[in-house]
């Protein structure tokens, strides 16, 4: 369970990485140029010789590492706001039960756009984490002239959209990173 | 159709916060507090009382928004807000869209109203205490 636990936390920025499975040794992850994971060898992979490219990771490329500890400084509060909702997909018996925990789903997902987001534009001011109340996750940044809300959905992927106003009324788009960033770089 | 009269615009009506993270640092409510539950679907469930709380809410909530009646049916013409009374202890603010499908998909154009009145309201609302 642990190694799929730290599997699914670094999945999100192995997006640049290929897999090398070396002959009577263990398989490693190289960064290359294209931006496709070498899916079907990741496929034939067994969890633990995963969990064991994803160590390696830390030693082939150090930017990584600074990068998750960049993150972690810079965006410490969203990150904080996440891990706290982390602990409801074990445990909601502390919640109000007119509402729903987060689901996994939009906690993977949410994960999945921070890291990303951040990693697009380390500009860009902390967001705030914000659960629905319905399962799912609201990512939301708030400027002077406008509101931006990247809503993730408990387990519909078509639902995932953002919401934005600038100055009066909302509208509505789909959620694409070009999306997100021209509302965001404003 | 309710039995009670016409709530009188000067009247405070009540919504409990469910989530800590709906209340922003400086006390205001972000909009997810009248985001509708699931259950919510004759409208946005409010207790026209604050005693009214303790006696007939779950638990656990974080914190309670108090809005002016008045101030609910000024957010919007169209679709036009209104607080209606259906229990002694309880009305529901009408005219914010219900977001929820069975089959878990959303229709974008109401969710958008609806995120744009939730907002309305919460910019109306304000913490007559804490619990």
């Amino acid at each position: 369970m642990k190694h799929h636990a730290q599997f699914s936390d670094v999945s999100s920025i192995m997006d640049d990485y290929v897999l090398i499975q070396n002959q009577g040794g263990p398989s490693e992850l190289r960064r290359k140029s294209s931006s496709t994971l070498n899916q079907e060898a990741w496929n034939r992979c067994s969890p633990y010789e995963r969990y064991k490219a994803a160590e390696n990771i830390y030693h082939i490329d150090e930017r990584v590492q600074a990068f998750k500890h960049e993150l972690k400084t810079s965006w410490g509060e969203a990150i904080s706001q996440l891990q706290e909702l982390h602990g409801e997909l074990f445990d909601d018996s502390s919640l109000n039960p007119a509402i729903e925990a987060t689901s996994r789903r939009a906690f993977l997902t949410a994960l999945f756009w921070l890291v990303k987001t951040y990693s697009e534009d380390r500009s860009l001011p902390c967001p705030d984490i914000v659960p629905s109340g319905d399962g799912g996750i609201d990512i939301e940044w708030t400027f002077d002239d406008r509101f931006v809300s990247a809503q993730i959905h408990k387990s519909n992927p078509a639902n995932d959209r953002i919401y934005f106003r600038f100055r009066e009324g909302f509208q509505s788009t789909e959620l694409k990173m070009g999306n997100l960033l021209s509302l965001l770089q404003k | 159709m309710s039995t009670f009269p016409p709530l009188e615009s000067s009247k405070e009506v009540y919504r409990t916060v469910l989530r800590k993270e709906w209340i922003r640092k400086d006390g205001s409510f972000k909009w997810q507090v009248f985001k509708p539950y699931r259950t919510d679907k004759d409208g946005i469930s409010v207790f026209i009382e604050p005693k009214d709380i303790e006696e007939h809410s779950e638990t656990p909530y974080f914190g309670i928004a108090s809005v002016n009646v008045g101030r609910v049916r000024e957010c919007s013409a169209s679709p036009a807000l209104d607080v209606i009374q259906d229990k002694t202890w309880h009305a529901n603010i009408t005219g914010v869209p219900y977001p929820y499908n069975d089959d878990e998909t959303e229709d974008e154009t109401l969710k958008t109203k609806m995120i744009e009145l939730c907002e309305a309201l919460a910019n109306k609302a304000s913490q007559p205490y804490n619990p």
